[in-house]
Parts: structure tokens; sequence; C-alpha cells
């Protein structure tokens, strides 16, 4: 069973653009467009990566979905990675105080992401 | 000798008067004794003598009485019982039995009287009471006795006793007539008392037995009157009881008469004994008199020159008056000596006297007041110390009186005090003030009454001072100026201090908060004289709970006010200084300010604390940053497209199918980038100078929305705009430019935001107040999506999108920029939209009147008129 990445972001050139960078490493991609469907996609699917972007249309920001995720037991190991045009420093700690694991800042690269989340993935398989 | 009652020695011959002279008090005394003594004596006598009197009197009234009925017993009674033997005897019956009577009856019967004086009537009656048997009339008590057979009698008047004894046969025992007989009582009793003259006064009155009628004397004789020492005496008669009563008394005349003689005699015998010792006794006082005399002219004669030699007091025979001698000349050497002590003593006073007046006037010269005194009118000076010359400012020579006169006509009230009655009735208590003008000063006159007292001979007065007061008064003057500039001072300042947005609220030098504006006190949420008296911890603590966030300055100042109200006072507050601690609160309202407290140092330290509304600031700040976040975040959205792509085709990362689908994104993000920077510019252009960056002319609304439409280019949108204008040409001041982007903007919004089969309307229109058309509406209709309204709201503010899912291109600009533009143009625009229904944009922009226009330039090619081009009224563009 292949690894599942979860992405949620309300532009979808990024979701794309995430898709094409990840899709290389062999995992079930779950794209959203919103809070509430990341949500229930990070539910349903319990994915290993979780990337998320902040703004997000919907009942929530990406925060609180990373708040939430990390509240839930079967989903605590899930490494969240908060993709955000906000790069300021609250930004940054109100992140690392919702629990997220990586705070990327837009623009990013890509392939650090994906190595990020290659390396991640591995170490889950070989844990 | 009541000496107690002497005057004293020396007195004034007034004195001596008073008194009356030794001798005759001394014989006034003596005679007022013996009258004394000879009245007591008198009284007992005449008391002795009276009762002698009185046992005589009596005596003599018993002898009398006793003397009177021997007399009546011895004349009337033995003939009546003659009479009465001589009616039973039997020749009387016999020569009754005859008729007429025998000669003899009358022979006997003469003789039977002759042997009785006081008998002058003797007659036989018969049975009817006929006298010797006479035909003459009856006799009435003779016939009472010859027919009742008892014996009868009668008194008649001057003691006249009838007396009729029945006269009764013997050998029948029938009473036959009676013997009658006439006793005259009163010529006995005549001579009873004639033989009794020796006794004056005395009374004998006979009386019948019932006491009521006086039978003698008669009443005509003797008036009846009050007898005293009375003695009664039953008389009786032959054949009755008693039958009459003499009473024997004396009458009040000779009662009376001897005592008052007595009295008389003793009163004078008194009156001549007083005379005598009054006369007598004058010659001893005399005696006692006469060295009491020559020591009082000696006494006269010390007091006359008490100075000179003193001739010792000349003694006389009197012991006790030597002895008053003795003493006088004692009390007249300790005179001398009290004497000699009051002069030194005197000599003394004069001398401490004169030192104290000396001062006294030594130091009223130096005084700057004036002390004065006047008669109560104020017109007369009894006194005045001599700076009166200095408060007057007159030449040495002026007469004083002339210069009070001078004073008292500058005193503007004159001084006429109203008299205030004290307890005592001497008005002394009055104090006047009085503020004048004398030459130019300005003097206060103190004054009080003094009543004249007796032995000063002063006389009633006003006592008193001027004080020169002309410096108080400009002080005070000068005082209450700079009292009015203070007060007028604290006025603007309070002004300013009301007017200003900014709160301030001021502490005294002890740190208690005196005054503070009505910002403050609102911002306190405190009434503004709740607070007056708190410290300005106090002030901060409220000011921290009213506070919604803080920055760092502020939180650690609250922290050290904290401190400070646990470790004492201000050890922790800021520096004494300047600005201090410049530290800014968001307080309950969305109020913002920075707090400063400044410490001022002066006559009077204090400290300000000072409450700078920065809101406006705050709010700008606010404003920005959240709009260069929100602006990054835009700009890094694609920025980050752009750049994660093309390291993907950079590594080749990217697959072959996939390649034409990643250059596209790449073409569509940077296009977007470009946008969104042309629009950030326009809207940083417009923020930036406002309208200053338009270029305005006079244009037709027509032709700009035509060529809107015209260069409205959707791709692959084939739906055409419904346009709906009016006829007659609508100008606007407008830059035509700017306007056909905001046109642009709506139109492609309304493409956007519908569906392919929506309907898209445009319609142009224009109100009118009275007939003068005065703005255009321009209104966009669409029937897509819409929005609710909450959104609505928001439309116009920058970056937001009601469309949060991202599947409509942009860049949440658009409406902003629109809106700016309109307002550069004067005018306004408005969204109504509801979610699933559509959405209704209107612009509403201010008509101007048409312009003389060159008739052959075509206003489609650019609605662009020159902007010199004259103005003509709007009729005639109407027409």
């Amino acid at each position: 069973m292949n690894s599942r990445v979860l992405i949620a972001d309300d532009q979808p050139e990024i979701c794309r653009l995430l898709e094409l960078t990840l899709e290389p490493l062999g995992v079930d991609i779950l794209s959203a467009g919103d809070s509430d469907t990341a949500l229930r996609l990070a539910h349903d699917y319990l994915p290993e990566v979780a990337v998320l972007d902040i703004m997000m249309p919907g009942s929530f920001d990406g925060l609180e979905v990373c708040r939430r995720i990390k509240n839930t037991r079967s989903l605590a190991h899930c490494l969240v990675i908060l993709l955000t045009a906000k790069g300021q420093r609250n930004d940054i700690d109100a992140g690392s105080a919702a629990g997220a694991d990586v705070y990327m800042v837009k623009p990013f690269s890509p392939l650090q992401l994906a190595d990020l989340v290659e390396s991640t993935l591995d170490s889950l398989r070989d844990g | 000798m009541d000496t107690h009652s002497e005057p004293p020695h020396g007195a004034s011959p007034a004195g001596r008067r008073q008194g009356g002279d030794l001798a005759t008090r001394a014989a006034r005394f003596v005679a007022i004794r013996a009258l004394l003594a000879a009245v007591t004596v008198a009284a007992i006598a005449g008391v002795v003598v009276w009762l002698q009197f009185d046992l005589i009197a009596q005596d003599r009234v018993e002898h009398l009485a006793d003397q009177v009925r021997y007399r009546f017993d011895a004349e009337i009674r033995a003939p009546s019982f003659d009479a009465s033997l001589l009616a039973g005897s039997a020749i009387i019956a016999d020569a009754m039995m005859d008729y007429p009577y025998p000669p003899y009856l009358g022979v006997m019967l003469d003789e039977f009287m002759r042997r009785k004086p006081r008998m002058r009537v003797i007659a036989v009656h018969d049975y009817w009471g006929r006298m010797q048997a006479s035909s003459g009339s009856a006799d009435l008590l003779a016939q009472a006795a010859a027919r009742s057979g008892k014996p009868r009698y009668e008194w008649l008047d001057n003691g006249v006793l009838r007396v009729a004894y029945p006269i009764v046969l013997p050998r029948l025992g029938s009473s036959e007539g009676a013997l009658l007989i006439e006793l005259d009582a009163g010529a006995a009793l005549r001579e009873v008392d004639e033989a009794s003259r020796g006794f004056a006064g005395y009374r004998i009155i006979l009386h019948d037995i019932s006491g009521q009628r006086q039978t003698w004397p008669s009443s005509a004789e003797l008036a009846s009157e009050q007898l005293y020492r009375t003695v009664t005496r039953e008389l009786h008669v032959e054949g009755f009881g008693p039958i009459a009563l003499i009473s024997v008394g004396i009458t009040a005349e000779a009662y009376w008469t001897p005592i008052a003689l007595l009295v008389s005699i003793l009163g004078a015998s008194i009156a001549l004994l007083v005379a005598v010792v009054l006369k007598t006794s004058r010659a001893p006082a005399g005696q006692l008199v006469q060295p009491i005399e020559a020591m009082i002219s000696g006494i006269d004669h010390l007091a006359r020159n008490p100075a000179g030699d003193r001739h010792p007091l000349a003694r006389s025979e009197i012991v006790e008056l030597n002895t008053l001698a003795d003493a006088v000349e004692r009390m007249l050497d300790a005179v001398a000596v009290a004497q000699q002590r009051l002069d030194a003593l005197l000599t003394q006073r004069t001398h401490q006297l004169a030192i104290s007046e000396g001062m006294l006037y030594g130091i009223l010269a130096t005084l700057d007041d004036v002390v004065f005194s006047c008669s109560l009118d104020g017109s007369k000076l009894r006194y005045a110390s001599p700076s009166i010359r200095h408060l007057m400012d007159v030449s040495g020579s002026a007469d004083i009186n002339t210069v009070w006169g001078q004073l008292l006509a500058s005193v503007r009230i004159p001084i006429v005090v109203a008299p205030k009655s004290s307890n005592d009735g001497r008005a002394d208590t009055i104090i006047e003030l009085r503020t004048a003008a004398a030459h130019g000063k300005w003097v206060r006159i103190k004054s009080r009454i003094v009543s004249g007292e007796e032995h000063s001979g002063m006389g009633d007065r006003i006592d008193g001072s001027i004080t020169d007061v002309t410096r108080q008064i400009l002080a005070q003057r000068e005082h209450d100026r700079v009292q009015r500039q203070l007060t007028e001072w604290a006025q603007r300042v309070d002004a300013v201090f009301m007017m200003s947005p900014d709160g301030f609220a001021c502490f005294n030098a002890n740190g208690v908060l005196v005054s503070l504006n009505p910002i403050m006190a609102e911002i306190l949420d405190v009434g503004k004289f709740d607070v007056l008296g708190w410290d300005e911890a106090r002030l901060l603590r409220r000011l921290r709970r009213r506070a919604v966030s803080t920055d760092a300055p502020a939180t650690d100042a609250f922290r050290a006010i904290a401190g400070d109200s646990r470790n004492g006072p201000r050890e922790a507050g800021p520096a004494a200084g300047a600005v201090c601690w410049p530290a800014q609160i968001e307080l309950v309202g969305r109020r913002v300010v920075r707090i400063q407290v400044r410490e001022y140092h002066g006559p009077i330290a204090g400290r300000v604390v000072y409450l700078h509304d920065v809101t406006q600031e705050y709010e700008v700040d606010r404003l920005k940053s959240e709009f260069l976040s929100i602006a990054a975040h835009e700009l890094r959205t694609p920025m980050a497209s752009l750049l994660g792509y093309a390291e993907l085709l950079q590594r080749h990362k990217v697959a072959a199918e996939a390649t034409d689908e990643v250059y596209g994104i790449i073409h569509r993000q940077a296009e977007r980038l470009g946008r969104l920077l042309d629009d950030l510019l326009d809207l940083a252009r417009i923020e930036a100078r406002g309208a200053r960056y338009f270029h305005f002319v006079e244009c037709q609304v027509q032709g700009i929305v035509h060529e809107a439409l015209d260069g409205l280019a959707v791709n692959g949108d084939e739906r055409e705009v419904e346009v709906s204008m009016p006829a007659e040409p609508l100008w606007v001041r407008a830059d035509p430019e700017k306007l056909l982007q905001a046109l642009l903007n709506v139109l492609s919004n309304a493409y956007k935001y519908s569906a392919r089969d929506d309907r898209i309307r445009l319609t142009v229109s224009r109100n009118s107040v009275d007939g003068v058309p005065i703005g255009v509406f321009i209104s966009v209709v669409d029937e897509g999506i819409g929005m609710p309204p909450d959104d609505a709201e928001h439309a116009f503010e920058r970056f937001f999108r009601a469309d949060r899912t991202r599947s409509v291109p942009g860049t949440g600009l658009g409406l902003s920029l629109v809106k700016e533009i309109i307002e550069a143009h004067g005018g306004s625009v408005s969204l109504r939209s509801q979610l699933g229904q559509g959405t209704e944009l209107t612009i509403v922009l201010p008509l101007v009147r048409a312009p003389v226009i060159d008739t052959d330039a075509p206003w489609e090619s650019s609605g662009l008129i020159a902007a010199n081009a004259p103005i003509v009224p709007a009729d005639g563009g109407r027409a």
C-alpha cells in the first residue's frame, strides 16, 4: 500500500505543482482546495504527510487544520508541513504553536520538499 | 448719754446743725424719761383714785336708797297701815250704816289725818264709790275696792299714792264701801332729796312695780338719763306686796366730772414737771459741752493749718474727754506721718510719669501711624501725634487744627460713627474702618467713642488711629490684577485641555490628582470629580484595567507601578525629566493612546500624565502592514508557482506529457503577476497623488461606454452586453482613460462571475433635481453567482475575493481600483448582490454642462474634448 500525502491549497497551480513534485515518489496524493475537504480526506485516508496552506477557503484556516490533525490520535505521526506565503516571525510562531513539523515559506523549492517528504516516508517505513 | 449719735469732730457747721446741740438733746432725753415716769405714776394714781371714788359713790347710793326706804316706810307705809286698821274698825262700819254719815266721822277722819303729814286726803266712799254718800261722781279706785272687798292702789303723777281699803261690816262680813287715802310719797322723797344736797348729782327715781312707769319725779321734771352705780329697792304698803321700786344712782356728769378733774390736775402736774426737768437739765449738759467745743476748735485749727505747729488740745476735768483728746492727738500724729509718706510717693510718681510721658511722646514721634483724639463731632482735634504732618505732607508751620481740618475735608467718608451701646451703657466699643484718600494717599481710620468719665473731665470724645495704607492698597490692586490674569490664563488653558482629543491629568507636588480633562475621564470611564485626590499609581492602574493590549514599554511601566505600590513611593517610576517612557496601549473602544509622563519643575513641582491619542496613526499603521502582508502573500503565490515549476523544468523532473501544461501554467502565472503589479501600481499612484494623477476633461459618458464595450475582449465568451442609454449626450468631467479602466474592470467582473447563458446589462441614466440634471448613473447588472451581503460589504477592500475557491482568476484589487478612480472623480460606487442571483454595481458621476464643441470632431473617436473648451449653458447642450 502506497503512502499517502495530503495536499491542501486554494491555488490550483500550487496543488498541481505539488502533485508533479510528489508523483515521482510513488505516493498516493490526496488533493484538497479548502479546509473542510482537507480535514475530511485526512480523517478518511490517514496520510503520512500533509502539506497545508494557511490561507484557505472553508471553515478553518490551515493552522486549525494542522491543530486538528495533530490532536487526532491516529494522525499524530503525520508530518505536517505548513506551506504558506506568510513569512513573518509571528506567523511562524503561530505555526509551531499549532504543532506543525515544518514551516515552509513560499516561494519554495519543490525538490527540497520532495526530499523532505521522501526522507520522512523512508524513516516511517523503516520504523 | 447717747454719744454715739454725736456728730464727728471737725464736721461742717451744716453737720453740727443737723444733730441739735448737746445740751438740748440731754435735756430732751431727761424730760422724755421724766414724762414717761410721771405718766405711769399718774395712770396708777388715777386708777386708784377712781376705784376709791367709785366705792364711795356706791356707798352713798346705798345709804341714800336705805334712807329713802326708811322714810317711805315711816311716812307712807305706816299711815296706810293705820288707814287699813281704821277701815276695819267698827266705828267706821257703824258710821257707814248711818245715813247721812254721822258728824263725828268727819271729825274723826280729820283727827286721823292731822297726825299724818303726808296724807293729803282721807274719805269714805260708799259701795258705788261716791264720797261720803254724796251725790257726786264715783271714784273708780274706791268703787273697785268696795266691790271686790280687797284693797286697791294706784299711782298718780308726782308720786301721789292713792289707796282704797274696803270697809267690811263685821257682822255681815260684806263690803259696804271703801276708805280712800292719798299719800304724797313724792313730797317725802323730795325731802330726802333735799336733805342730801351735799351729794350733787344723785338721783332718786320712783317707778311702779313693773318698773315701766316713772311716777316721781314726773318725766317732765326729770328726763330719763343714764345713771351709774344704781341701787334699787322695793317699797311695800300694808295690804299689798311690793308696790313700787325706788332707784338711786349717780348721773354721768356727777360721776365723770371728778375723774376728769383729777386727770386734768395730773396732766398739769406732769407738764409742769417736764418743764421743770427741761429747764433744770440744760445746765449740767452745758458743762459737758464746753470742753468738747474747746477740743473741736483745737482740731479745727489743726485742720486749717496742718503744717503749722500744733498746740496741745485743752484738757478738762472730765476723764473721758481727756482720753478722747489723747486719742485725737495720736491720730493726728499718724496722719502727719502718712502725709509725709504720701508726699514722697507723689514726688516719685510724678517723676515716673514724666519719664513715661517722655517715652510715650518719643514712641508717638517715631510712629508712622497717627494717633488722635478729637471731639465727638470730629470738628475739634484734642491731640494728634506728630506724624500727622508726614501723613498730610504740609509745611511744619501749619497749625495742627488746620491740618486736621484738611484731613477731615479730604476724607471721602466723614467720620461719623453710629454709637453702638455696650452693656454698661457707655458707648466705647465702636470700631470704625474707613479708607479715604488724603492728598493722594490712602488712609484707614480706626476710631472708637469714649464716653466722658466724670473725674477725668475729658467729656465724650473719639480716640483713634490713622494708618497710611497706600502701599497695601496698591499691592492689593496689583495682586488682584495678577489674580485676574492668572484666572484668565487658567481658564484658557482649561479650555484648551477641554477641547484636546488627548487626555491630561495633572498631579501636584504631593502626587495628588488635581485636574483632568473630559477625555481623560472618558478614557478612564470615571466621573470627573470621582478621581480628584487619586495618586498617579492609582490612575495608571485604572488605565491598565481599561487596556486591551499594551506594548512592551507600557507592560514594563505597569509592572513597575505594581511594584511601586508595594515597595514604596515612586521608586520604580519613570525617572524625573522630560518625556518618560512613551508607551502605547490599546484601550477599550479601539482607542489607542501613547502614555507620557512629564514632570515639571518650577515654583510648583508636579507631574502631568498625558495620553496622546494615536488611534489614527495606529490604524494607518495597522492597515499598511496588513496591506503589505496581503500584497506580499498575493505576490508570492504566483511567484511560488513560477519558481516551483521553473525548478522542476530545470531539473527535468517534469514528465514529457505534462510539459505543455506546465508552460501554460507558467504563462498564466506570469500574466497574473503582471496584472497584479499593474493594479498595485495604479492604486499606489492614485493613493499617493490622488486626483492630481488624473487628467480631467469634459467628455461624454456614452462615448466612454462604447469604447469600453469595444475594448472588452473576453476570450471565448460570445455574450453581448445589453446596453440602454439616453440619446442626449451626458457630459462629465473625467479622465477618460481611468474611467474606461474602471468600466472595463466592472464589465470583466460581470463576465467572470456569471455563467455563459446569463445576461449582462449596462444602463446609463441620469437623475435631476428641479429639472436640472445633476448626476449620471452607470449600472452594470449580471445574473451570475453573486455573493452573500456580508461579502458585499467587503467587496471594495483590497485583495478581497468573495470567490474563495479561486476558480475565477483575479487579483482582488479590481473593485478597489474602481472605487478609487470613481471617488477621485467626485462620484461614488455601490454594490448590491444576492448569492446565486447576481450582482448590480452602480457608478454615480456628477454631470457637468455641455461644452461648446467642434461639430466636426468625431466624439466617438476618443470621447475626448479640449480641456480649454468654453462652457455653454446646459439648455444649449440639451438642444
